[in-house]
C-alpha cells in the first residue's frame, strides 16, 4: 500500500478492532509502557499492529494523538518494517538463541534512536525463546531503556515464564471472524461464492490458512514444479475416505499424492527464498555477507521445514473436518451446519459406509497420527500407516452396525 | 542527478563513505551509498544504523537530484576506475558512471528507504579538539572498554564534557582507564559512545589530521572533520561511577622503565598463554627490583627482573598480564609509576614526566589514569 495514494489508518487492521484501539488510545494518553504482549494465534495482524504503532509513536504529523497520518515517509516505511527505529527480530532456527538475544537485541534496544522518537522492537513467534534466551532477555526487560517498546508476539502464553510475561501488558488478537475472511478471500480471487465460502469455513479464523487455499497453483512450467491450487488439494483430502472404499490400493497412492504436494508446496517456499536471497545478493553486489547470508539461510531451511509440516497437519485437518461432518450429517443434523457443506450427499454416503463407530475410530486415528507428527515422526510413514489403517477400516462391513 | 567529477577525489570520497555501509537483512537499503546532488556539490552518506557517514566534494553540477547505489559494486567501480575525470547520470532505474573509455552502469535502490541522516542541532555542546589528540585520547581509553554484550553500557566509551574539559573513560570491571583534555565548549554534558564509533572516528583522525570538531548531542555525538561527518548513535543507561574505584593516596609507589617492563612482561607471560584462561604475572617489587614471575611447576615458569624505585614496603601483587600490558602501551611516557596500597586493592598505573620535560608536556602525561585490579595470588 503506497502512503500518499491510500490515507488509510495504519488501525485499520482486519479483525484486529479491539487490539488497534487498545494500542491507539495508550499512544494518545501517552501510556504506551515498556513490553506488550500480543497473545493469539500467529498471523491474524500483529505484524500491522506493531507496524501502526511504531508509525503512531514515531509520525512527525499525527492527524490526532495516536492516530498517525499515514502519509509520511516515516508512515510509509514503518508500514513496511524499513523504519531505523523499528526492528523485527524472527528466529533463524527453530528458536530463539541466547547469543541473537545478547548480541542483537539488547544491543539494539541499548542504542539511541536517531532517526525516530521511539524504539519499537518486536519479537515474532516470542514464545519460541528457549530458556537461555528467555533469562538473557529478561534482564534486558528488567531495565528497559527509555522510549523503547518491546512486542512479544505470543501464540501460547504456557511457553513463555511467567517472569516476562508479566512485565508486558497483553493483548488479545482474536482469530478473523468469518465476514473478514470473507472479504480478504474475495481480494485474494476467490471470486466463485460457494469456493470462497468453503475457503472461508475450512480456514477457521487464520487469514494464513485462507490465503493456503486461494493459492491458484501453477501449471510447472519449465523449472517449476507443478502445484493444484489450494481448494483443488482440500477437495483431493476430502475424497480420500470414499476412495479408499471404491479404489483398490488407494492407501499409498493418496500417501503418495500428499508427499507430492508437500514437495510442491515446499518448492515454492524455496523458490521464495531463492528469490529473496538473489534479491538481496544484487543489493549488496553478487554476493551476501556471511553473516546475512547464513542468517537467510537458516531462516529458509526453517520455513522450508513448517511448511512441510504444515502442508500434512491440513491434509490431516481436512480430513478430521470431514469425519467430524460425517458424523454431524449421519447423526441427522443440518448439513448447513457442515464445514463441508458444499458436498451433503457425499458425506452421506461415507456415514452411511462408516457409521458412527467407524467415523469416530477414524477420528482417533486421525488425531493419534497428527499428534505423532508434532513428536517429529517420520511424515511418510506414518501418512501410509494412517491411510492403510482408515481403508480397512471402511472394508470392515461389519463394523457398520448403524446401517 | 547528473554530475561530472575529479577521479581521485570521487574514488577517496566513495571509499569513505564505503566504511559506515550497514548489513541488515530486513533494512537492504542501509547496504547502499546515497549520493545527492545539491548546488554545486556531491555530497556521499551511508550508515549501518550505529554510524552514520556523510561528506562532500566540489563536482560540476548538471542536474540535482539523489540515488542509492549498491555500497559494493561502487566500491569495485571506484577501485576500478582509470585515471580521468568521472561522469555520471541518472537513467531510468541505472546510475551510469563513465570515466575514460571505463562505463559503468549500477542498479539504483529505492533511497525512500535509506533513514535520514541525523544533522547536528544548535543546542549541541560543541567543541574543537586537534586530531592528532583526538586519537590519542581514544587509542589511549578506548581499549579498557568491554566487549561482553550482556552489559551494553560497559562497551561504550563515556565522554563528559565540563566547563574547560573532557574526560573519557572506559572500564570492563577488571580495568578502567581515564583521560582528561581541555575543553572549549562550556556546556555541561555526557554521551556514551560504542567503541567501535570511536575507533572509526580515529581513523579518520589519523587518516586526515587537522582539527576534529566534536558535538554532544542527547541521542547522537558527530565527529566533523573539515567536510567529513561521522554520526553515532549512543548507548542508553547509566554508566557506572567509576570514580569511587580510583584508591585516592597510595602506600606504594614504584617507578620504572616503561618498554623495559613491557618487555619482561610479554616475556615472562608467555608460560602461560597455552592456557585458556590467562595465567597471572606477579611482580614481586623490592626497593630497587622489579622481579616478575609467571606459572606454577605444571606449565612451566618463568622469572625476570629489572631495575625500578619503590617507596614504601616490599609488595608482592599479580595481575592479569594482558591487562597489565594494555596499559603499558597507551601510557605513552618513557617512565610509567605504579600506585599500590596493597596487595588485594586496585593499582594505578600513570604516565611519569620525565624530569627534562617542559610543563605543558608534564600536564599531558599527568591527566591519564589506568586503574586495574590485581589478581589474587
Ligand atoms: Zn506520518
Amino acid at each position: 500500500m503506497a502512503a500518499g495514494v491510500d490515507p488509510a489508518s495504519v488501525w485499520d487492521i482486519p479483525a484486529q478492532a479491539h487490539a488497534a484501539e487498545a494500542l491507539r488510545g495508550a499512544v494518545a494518553r501517552g501510556e504506551v509502557g515498556h513490553a506488550w504482549a500480543f497473545v493469539g494465534p500467529a498471523g491474524v495482524g500483529q505484524e500491522a499492529a506493531a507496524r501502526g504503532l511504531a508509525a503512531a509513536l514515531n509520525c512527525p504529523a499525527p492527524r490526532a494523538p495516536g492516530e498517525p497520518c499515514g502519509r509520511c515517509s516515516v508512515c510509509d516505511r514503518c508500514r513496511r518494517g524499513a523504519f531505523a527505529a523499528y526492528t523485527e527480530f524472527t528466529p533463524t532456527g527453530a528458536t530463539h538463541r541466547v547469543d541473537d538475544v545478547r548480541g542483537t537485541w539488547l544491543v539494539t534496544a541499548s542504542r539511541s534512536t536517531t532517526e525516530g522518537s521511539w524504539k519499537i522492537l518486536r519479537v515474532v513467534d516470542a514464545d519460541r525463546m528457549n530458556e537461555a534466551a528467555a533469562n538473557a532477555f529478561l534482564k534486558g526487560l528488567e531495565e528497559p531503556p527509555e522510549r523503547t517498546v518491546w512486542i512479544l508476539d505470543v501464540a501460547d502464553p504456557d511457553e513463555l515464564p511467567d517472569t516476562i510475561l508479566s512485565r508486558c501488558r497483553s493483548l488479545m488478537f482474536a482469530a478473523w471472524a468469518p465476514a473478514d475472511l470473507d472479504a480478504q478471500g474475495l481480494r485474494l480471487g476467490l471470486d466463485d461464492p460457494a469456493d470462497r465460502a468453503l475457503a472461508v469455513r475450512v480456514a477457521a479464523g487464520s487469514p494464513a490458512a485462507l490465503a493456503r487455499l486461494a493459492d491458484p497453483g501453477e501449471v510447472g512450467a519449465k523449472g517449476s514444479v507443478a502445484r493444484s491450487s489450494g481448494l483443488a488439494y482440500l477437495r483431493a483430502h476430502r475424497d480420500i475416505p470414499a476412495r479408499l472404499r471404491a479404489e483398490k490400493g488407494f492407501a499409498l497412492s493418496a500417501a503418495r499424492a500428499i508427499d507430492d504436494e508437500v514437495k510442491a508446496r515446499t518448492a515454492l517456499v524455496k523458490d521464495e527464498g531463492r528469490a529473496e536471497l538473489a534479491d538481496l545478493a544484487q543489493s549488496y553486489g553478487d554476493e551476501l555477507p556471511r553473516g546475512i547470508a547464513k542468517q537467510i539461510e537458516e531462516r529458509n531451511a526453517r520455513r522450508e521445514r513448517e511448511a512441510r509440516t504444515l502442508v500434512v497437519q491440513a491434509a490431516l485437518d481436512d480430513l478430521l473436518s470431514w469425519y467430524r461432518d460425517c458424523l454431524l450429517v449421519g447423526a441427522g443434523g443440518d448439513p448447513a451446519d457442515a464445514l463441508h457443506a458444499d458436498a451433503v450427499d457425499a458425506l452421506r454416503a461415507d456415514a452411511r459406509a462408516l457409521g458412527a463407530a467407524g467415523i469416530l475410530r477414524a477420528v482417533d486415528l486421525v488425531l493419534a497420527t497428527r499428534a505423532e507428527l508434532e513428536r517429529n515422526l517420520q511424515v511418510g510413514l506414518a501418512l501410509e500407516a494412517l491411510l492403510l489403517e482408515l481403508s480397512t477400516l471402511t472394508m470392515a462391513p461389519l463394523r457398520a452396525g448403524s446401517r | 542527478m547528473k554530475f561530472r567529477a575529479e577521479r581521485s577525489e570521487f574514488a577517496d570520497a566513495a571509499m569513505w563513505a564505503l566504511r559506515t555501509v550497514g548489513a541488515r537483512a530486513t533494512l537492504p537499503a542501509l547496504s547502499g551509498v546515497k549520493l545527492e546532488v545539491s548546488g554545486d556539490r556531491l555530497s556521499l552518506s551511508s550508515t549501518d544504523l550505529e554510524i552514520a557517514s556523510e561528506l562532500s566534494v566540489a563536482v560540476q553540477a548538471d542536474r540535482d537530484g539523489m540515488a542509492l547505489v549498491p555500497g559494493r559494486l561502487l566500491g569495485d567501480v571506484v577501485r576500478s576506475l582509470p585515471n580521468a575525470a568521472v561522469s555520471a547520470e541518472v537513467d531510468g532505474d541505472r546510475l551510469h558512471l563513465v570515466c575514460g573509455r571505463a562505463q559503468f552502469a549500477l542498479r539504483l535502490m529505492p533511497v525512500e528507504d535509506f533513514p535520514a541522516l541525523p544533522q547536528i542541532s544548535e543546542q549541541a555542546a560543541i567543541a574543537v579538539m586537534k586530531a592528532e589528540e583526538f586519537a590519542r585520547t581514544v587509542a589511549q581509553v578506548a581499549r579498557a572498554s568491554s566487549t561482553d554484550d550482556a552489559r551494553p553500557v560497559l562497551t561504550g566509551v563515556s565522554l563528559e564534557a565540563s566547563a574547560g574539559s573532557l574526560t573519557a573513560a572506559a572500564t570492563d570491571s577488571y580495568r578502567l582507564a581515564v583521560r582528561t583534555v581541555p575543553w572549549d565548549a562550556g556546556a555541561e554534558t555526557t554521551a556514551l559512545v560504542p567503541r567501535r564509533a570511536l575507533d572509526e572516528a580515529r581513523r579518520s583522525a589519523e587518516q586526515l589530521g587537522a582539527e576534529v570538531r566534536i558535538a554532544i548531542e542527547p541521542s547522537q555525538v558527530t565527529f566533523t572533520f573539515g567536510d567529513r561527518r561521522l554520526t553515532s548513535r549512543l548507548i542508553e543507561g547509566k554508566y557506572p561511577d567509576y570514580r569511587q574505584l580510583i584508591p585516592v593516596g597510595f602506600e606504594r609507589r614504584l617507578a620504572v622503565d616503561r618498554a623495559e617492563l613491557m618487555e619482561v612482561v610479554r616475556r615472562v607471560s608467555v608460560v602461560g598463554e597455552s592456557n585458556t584462561t590467562a595465567t597471572p604475572v606477579t611482580l614481586h617489587v623490592t626497593s630497587d627490583t622489579v622481579r616478575v614471575t609467571a606459572g606454577s611447576g605444571e606449565v612451566g615458569q618463568a622469572e625476570e627482573s629489572l631495575p625500578g624505585t619503590l617507596e614504601g614496603e616490599p609488595i608482592e601483587i599479580g595481575f592479569n598480564p594482558r591487562y597489565l600490558s594494555d596499559g603499558l602501551d597507551v601510557a605513552v611516557s618513557e617512565r610509567v609509576v605504579l600506585e599500590f596500597r596493597d596487595e588485594l586493592k586496585p593499582a594505578v598505573l600513570r604516565p611519569a614526566p620525565a624530569d627534562d620535560q617542559d610543563d605543558s608536556a608534564k600536564e599531558q602525561v599527568a591527566d591519564f589514569l589506568y586503574l586495574l585490579m590485581p589478581v589474587r595470588l
